[in-house]
């Protein structure tokens, strides 16, 4: 069985789906790919845009796109350090 | 009768010198600002609760040497402005003691804040009402072994907490973390005492230099796991 995520491991799933979608991808399918409830998903987002790891972006259609942010883009190459170091000092 | 006076018992007259004393704080606090600020980025990124208090302990570790330093400093040179002998010393020893409790309170709650949830306020304000608790009740009973005994039992608890984790992880590296706090406070107490009182006066020089070498290990771990691509 899988384990479960905590918060910054989904906060890490959300960013990287953003990122293997070329940086651009609309809410539903991204609500889709998190594995969240709609509500979860929905408080998770608003983190992500209070933190500023994303930003929606609205193309010639008005239609909503998620993209990150260089801030995102960060979170992501430093995960594996920042969970190494809440492990080797048990935080 | 006279008010009580907390200091009572206090080692007033002598000290290794403030060249010493002035060696170890620089390097103690450079330490612990060190850890605090190698860490901001990583807290800024995830508001992590433990990040947080590891933070926290450290940068209030600073401030007790800090205070402890100011104390020792204003004695040796009897700078008074204006207040009775020994009152800054005393003054710098009880903020020191005040600011090293709630750094121990951080570092224990850093370990144990999945398992014992505090709401808003308390996660806030509580550390700061234990200490001052302790200060409030070391006063009334005109005794600072209370404030080393609250710390005691602390360092205790936190050992305690880590022996818990290590039995869940057996993970060595567990075990090394909890080795170092162990040492940490150990000397954090025979440094209380060399402070406060005559005891083990002569082997202060010693304590200097395993505390500094203590806040190292932990400065080196901090550096290493960050600056690792």
């Amino acid at each position: 069985m899988e384990r479960k995520r905590d918060r910054l491991g989904v906060i890490y799933d959300i960013l990287s789906t953003i990122q293997d979608h070329n940086n651009s991808i609309k809410p539903t399918p991204l609500l889709r790919y998190s594995n969240l409830s709609s509500k979860s998903f929905a408080d998770y987002f608003d983190e992500l845009l209070k933190k500023e790891f994303v930003k929606v972006i609205l193309d010639s259609k008005d239609k909503k796109y998620i993209t990150l942010t260089d801030k995102g883009f960060k979170y992501l190459e430093k995960y594996k350090m920042i969970t190494n170091f809440i492990s080797e000092f048990e935080l | 009768m006279p008010p009580p006076m907390l200091g009572a018992g206090l080692h007033l007259g002598r000290t290794l010198g403030p060249t010493i004393e002035f060696i170890y704080l620089a390097i103690i606090v450079f330490l612990c600002l060190l850890v605090y600020f190698k860490t901001k980025e990583i807290y800024d990124l995830t508001s992590h609760r433990g990040i947080r208090y590891f933070r926290n302990a450290f940068l209030l570790f600073g401030i007790a040497y800090l205070f402890r330093f100011i104390g020792v400093l204003t004695h040796i040179y009897k700078i008074s402005f204006g207040l009775a002998p020994g009152t800054h010393f005393i003054l710098g020893f009880v903020i020191s003691a005040y600011a090293s409790s709630i750094a121990i309170l951080y570092l224990a709650h850093s370990v144990m804040w999945k398992r014992i949830k505090f709401s808003k306020f308390n996660d806030k304000y509580l550390h700061h009402f234990i200490a001052l608790g302790i200060l409030i009740v070391s006063f009334i009973a005109n005794s600072l072994l209370i404030i080393l005994a609250t710390q005691v039992l602390l360092f205790i608890f936190i050992l305690v907490m880590g022996l818990i984790n290590y039995k869940k992880n057996k993970k060595k590296h567990t075990l090394n973390l909890y080795a170092i706090y162990f040492a940490l406070f150990l000397f954090w107490i025979l440094n209380f005492f060399t402070s406060a009182f005559r005891f083990f006066f002569r082997i202060e020089l010693f304590l200097y230099v395993i505390s500094i070498a203590l806040f190292i290990l932990i400065a080196k771990k901090v550096i290493k796991i960050i600056n690792h691509k």
